[in-house]
């Protein structure tokens, strides 16, 4: 498992975690290279979705990153974001799918240091889980006649 | 419309208790033997893992076998992108598939639907399929009030579209009509298990289904049904759900879906209905057919009016599955009669 | 029930309502709804145990919007069902009469969405422990065996959306499923599709669903569709004290928060 490197995506707000991670560059903090930052005007834009159509492109983790509570630009999106995580991880959980590569976290314009502890942090922890393939694998199930799996369990 | 009937090739029969053999061996040869399954209140057909998984006792499945033929979501063509230029593969289709429990009526539903895929235009997937499939039929024992086939010109016992047509004729054996080719070889590989039997009258075996309605009248005079006010006030109840549509053994309608990257990408082709409000809905935004009643007529005037005209047949085999499944409750045979009642 | 009946036919001769829609037997015995716009025809009516379709989910359809009053019998899922429709504005004023039969066997006809609050208020339905059951066991399963029961599950779907179809609070004119251009949610009937069909629409009926459970009776494939939403339901109910159906003000956990909702699973 030493040779896996993880793919993992990050859901940034542009105000606090992006601008956070922009610091951690310009403190020249180095983290782990396996990250590739999505930016988003706000955490109440980054819908449940884009979470799914990251592990169908064969992510192995993902972090979601926003402004703290109370910090918000658009004053209250962390929070409804916040609110919609609770359900939708509880959801995924009650499916089966793999909750623990989902991260979730604060980090304001001013945290690059914790933006570059964290994504070491979660590079480390997927890297020990594992590359994940079981959400990507399922466009392949079901296409086919009957006899190809189209009631049939995951091989 | 008279009872369909084919040359059948020979006579032979088969002992129940040696089903389980049966299947065994033909899964042993990497066959692909689907059967009836049970799940809660579905039956559906699977591939046979074990004979105690298969279930024997259903009027009608749930779902029909049409996936032998024409799958839920089926592949049509894919591509990738490598070294910079663009490979396309069409798929492969599967080993050779034998289809066992299905009714008589679905066979003829099969051949409705291979007929469709490859009468004008010869659609690749659906003909090898059709060529690699077998299909044994059960000629039915029981019937319920949602069963119309003898309305619709059939019966428990027609042999239209199978291969091979098995009817329980107690003392623990299967009385087996031969009526292909395919057929024929499929007993070939399996002679150890059947023995030769005399033509005997299937009638008294199979189930005496009650006629509903006249379908001769109903073709006769389906052109005055059109403008008939009775299409809206009994499709009140239909939800727009494909239910209906997706449990049919003639329903055809497909729509193409492609999902594809820079990268790599496939073209699918999937079940589609016309109960959907979106099914007919034109780039422009307008809509031929946009409340419900319009698409509930258009269901109904295929089966028994556009499908004669087009391919002289009906395409309806009275297997009563639309009506079993419908969430709302709508029922096919009760608009036939309001139609012709009025 | 000459009660209930005698109810519609009035309801139908006083031009209070220009159609009713209840149930009746269907011919080949099953009980189906029926939309009476005649007093002579509410001789058909049926009401008992076997009346279990959601009739509410008929206030969207255009085809019964273009009545001017619409009558409907409600059971308590029903009833429901259209005060989180009247909450979301989903039912004009003094558009509905709506009707309802009580334990006692009692013909109720309601004068407006308050009533009808207070009357769910009074008739809790009792939360069915064998779901909840079920609910325990799955979770207790380790997360890869409930996987390959999902995954078992949902590949099954054939996308016929008779789930949506049935469900009153799935109103929208125009679908995210139906959307491909481009395209959001994946359309064809492969595990994929299906799970993220499936699970956008639990995520839009978090908080919404009021769990009549007729997305579960009339899927074809038998999937238990049921799990997910009292799953749903009840984590919405312990995590932000919030059920759908119960009030005539929109109370939709999802439309706002708690500045100290829990956050320890964020770092």
């Amino acid at each position: 498992m030493s040779d896996f490197e993880p793919k993992i995506i990050a859901f940034v707000c542009n105000w606090c975690t992006y601008a956070g991670a922009d610091l951690a560059g310009t403190s020249r903090i180095k983290y782990a290279h396996n990250i590739r930052i999505v930016r988003f005007p706000c955490t109440g834009r980054i819908d449940f979705m884009l979470l799914l159509k990251a592990f169908q492109s064969g992510a192995d983790g993902i972090i979601v990153s926003g402004c703290h509570p109370a910090d918000c630009h658009y004053t209250a999106g962390n929070y409804h974001a916040r609110r919609r995580w609770i359900v939708f991880q509880n959801l995924l959980n009650f499916l089966g799918i793999d909750t623990r590569r989902i991260t979730f976290s604060w980090v304001s314009a001013a945290e690059g240091a914790k933006w570059g502890h964290l994504v070491n942090e979660v590079v480390d922890n997927i890297k020990k889980i594992g590359p994940y393939t079981e959400y990507a694998k399922l466009g392949k199930i079901g296409i086919g006649s009957i006899s190809e799996g189209n009631y049939a369990r995951i091989e | 419309m008279k009872i369909l009937s084919g040359k059948i090739m020979n006579y032979k029969t088969l002992k129940i208790d040696n089903l389980d053999l049966f299947f065994n061996e033909i899964k042993k040869s990497g066959k692909n033997l689907l059967v009836p399954k049970k799940k809660g209140k579905t039956t559906y057909f699977s591939s046979f893992i074990n004979i105690n998984d298969v279930e024997f006792n259903y009027i009608q499945t749930t779902i029909s076998p049409k996936s032998a033929l024409f799958p839920k979501v089926e592949e049509l063509i894919s591509f990738k992108k490598d070294d910079g230029t663009y490979v396309v593969t069409e798929p492969s289709i599967e080993k050779e598939t034998i289809v066992f429990g299905l009714r008589p009526c679905d066979a003829v539903g099969l051949e409705y639907l291979s007929n469709f895929f490859l009468n004008e235009k010869s659609d690749f997937t659906v003909r090898l399929r059709k060529e690699n499939t077998t299909l044994i039929t059960l000629a039915c024992k029981n019937f319920d009030e949602n069963c119309f086939c003898t309305s619709v010109g059939l019966s428990p016992a027609s042999i239209k579209g199978s291969d091979i047509c098995l009817t329980d004729i107690g003392n623990g054996l299967f009385y087996a009509e031969i009526i292909t080719d395919k057929g024929e070889k499929l007993i070939a590989e399996h002679s150890a298990l059947f023995s030769n039997a005399e033509k005997i009258n299937k009638e008294s075996y199979v189930a005496q289904v009650p006629l509903k309605f006249d379908s001769d009248n109903l073709i006769k005079n389906i052109k005055n049904y059109y403008n008939s006010e009775k299409w809206t006030i009994n499709s009140l109840p239909c939800l727009g759900c494909g239910a209906c549509a997706f449990v049919c053994p003639t329903c055809t309608c497909f729509n193409i879906e492609d999902e594809a990257n820079p990268v790599c990408g496939t073209r699918l082709r999937c079940w589609d209905s016309c109960a959907f409000g979106i099914f007919t809905l034109h780039a422009s935004g307008h809509n031929p057919r946009p409340i419900q009643s319009n698409r509930w007529r258009h269901r109904v005037l295929h089966k028994f009016g556009y499908s004669v005209t087009n391919m002289d047949t009906l395409s309806c085999v009275g297997c009563g599955r639309c009506i079993r499944v419908c969430p709302a409750g709508m029922n096919i045979i009760e608009q036939i009669l309001d139609l012709q009642e009025a | 029930m000459q009660e209930l009946n005698n109810k519609i036919a009035e309801l139908l001769t006083n031009n209070l309502v220009s159609i009713f829609i209840s149930y009746k037997k269907g011919l080949n015995g099953k009980i189906k709804p029926a939309f009476f716009t005649k007093p002579n025809e509410v001789y058909e009516n049926y009401f008992g145990d076997e009346a279990q379709q959601n009739l509410a989910v008929y206030v969207h359809k255009p085809e019964v919007k273009k009545y001017s009053k619409v009558g409907i019998l409600a059971n308590i899922f029903a009833l429901k069902a259209l005060l989180q429709l009247y909450a979301e504005n989903q039912i004009k004023d003094n558009y509905l009469t709506i009707v309802t039969v009580n334990q006692d066997n009692k013909v109720i006809v309601f004068a407006d969405f308050n009533e009808i609050e207070s009357y769910i208020a009074q008739h809790q339905i009792e939360k069915n422990t064998n779901k909840q059951k079920e609910i325990n066991e799955l979770l207790s399963l380790s997360r890869e065996k409930r996987w390959e029961f999902w995954v078992e599950q949902l590949s099954s779907c054939i996308k016929c959306y008779a789930c949506r179809a049935i469900c009153p609070m799935c109103y929208c004119s125009k679908c995210t499923v139906e959307l491909n251009q481009p395209q959001w949610i994946s359309v064809p009937a492969h595990s994929l599709g299906n799970f993220e069909w499936h699970i956008m629409r639990m995520m839009h009926l978090a908080c919404r669903c009021i769990n009549c459970q007729e997305c579960s009776r009339v899927c074809p494939m038998n999937i238990p569709l049921h799990l997910l939403t009292t799953k749903i339901n009840s984590d919405m109910e312990e995590e932000f004290g919030q059920i759908a159906g119960m009030k005539t003000t929109l109370d939709f956990a999802l439309n706002t928060f708690k500045v100290d909702d829990y956050e320890n699973f964020i770092r």
